[in-house]
């Protein structure tokens, strides 16, 4: 690894961490400017690139956006789920759920996506498949949800809510399905190239 | 139990930020600067890995200020200085530090020359 792809590797392990984009900008230039002085390999002189990002973010507390909106994300959904919950140990089948809780939940998931695909995305080479994939894929899933939800299951629906929320619902559930799938193949990466 | 390398970077680790604060009481220093600065004092060849997250730490606390200069000829470098509150961090710790080791010493030094060990230490430069 060159110290141009070593500095490459550390920006995008640093921003997958967590690390604001200054503050990665920061990390990076500081490594630079060592490395010009120096001359030192850079695995030798900061270790693997992951390995340091971790390093030098640890003891840093301020919350990204990114963590704020997950954390909220989590509150709104376990909220929404323990409603579900409560509401199929009374016996009911159907658990009302208010339009505007469906809906931050969705938009609070889709913050978290948009916020982390780009990371995950840059990290996997920039393939110019993965947004059409995903939109494709979300597309094709909320129809043939609806088409399910209204014909087959009908009042059996878990969660009653308006069809546009569903739809966004559907959207947010995809590109989370796609995040998790992005992630584990980042990790993936991790293990080999540290 | 541990020897040699590992002791040495086992007792680094705990006192490495206050040798970082005293370097600075000097003048303001970049990173690269400072690992000479440390290496000249004995502390061994500190790895960027080891410093530059110490030196984040110090500035998030507070006890540094750090300033980016552009290199006129050479690399940028982030230069880091002491503030008040990190001059009386690194007094404060000092004692306490000096006095621990002293202790130690006081432990040591006895058991030392029983084994035969009266040598000096080499002199830190």
């Amino acid at each position: 690894m060159n110290r141009n792809q070593y500095l490459e590797e550390l920006r995008h392990r640093l921003s997958f961490r967590g690390a604001s984009r200054r503050r990665a900008k920061d990390i990076v230039a500081e490594v630079r400017s060592h490395l010009d002085e120096s001359g030192e390999d850079p695995v030798e002189a900061f270790g693997k690139p992951d390995e340091y990002a971790e390093r030098a973010l640890r003891g840093y507390r301020w919350p990204t956006v990114r963590f704020l909106t997950l954390m909220l994300c989590a509150v709104v959904g376990g909220s929404l789920v323990m409603r579900s919950v409560s509401a199929l140990r009374r016996g009911q089948a159907i658990a009302s759920v208010p339009n505007s809780e469906l809906l931050l939940w969705v938009v609070f998931s889709l913050a978290v996506s948009v916020s982390v695909l780009p990371v995950v995305h840059r990290r996997l080479g920039n393939s110019r498949w993965h947004v059409p994939i995903f939109i494709l894929g979300a597309v094709l899933t909320v129809t043939v949800s609806n088409y399910l939800g209204s014909s087959v299951l009908g009042e059996h629906t878990l969660v009653r809510a308006g069809s546009w929320v569903m739809f966004m619902a559907g959207i947010g559930l995809v590109a989370a399905t796609g995040l998790v799938w992005l992630v584990w193949r980042h990790l993936s990466g991790v293990s080999r190239s540290g | 139990m541990m020897h040699g390398a590992d002791r040495h970077a086992q007792w680094l680790r705990g006192v490495l930020d206050l040798c970082v604060l005293a370097a600075l009481t000097e003048k303001e220093r970049y990173g690269y600067d400072l690992s000479q600065r440390l290496e000249k004092a004995g502390l061994g060849r500190l790895k960027g890995g080891t410093l530059y997250p110490v030196l984040g730490r110090l500035e998030q606390a507070g006890l540094v200020t750090a300033r980016w200069q552009v290199g006129e000829q050479g690399p940028s470098r982030k230069y880091y200085d002491l503030t008040p509150v990190g001059r009386d961090r690194l007094v404060a710790e000092a004692g306490t530090w000096i006095e621990f080791a002293a202790h130690v010493s006081a432990l040591l030094e006895p058991a030392r020359r029983a084994g035969g060990g009266e040598h000096e230490p080499e002199p830190i430069p």
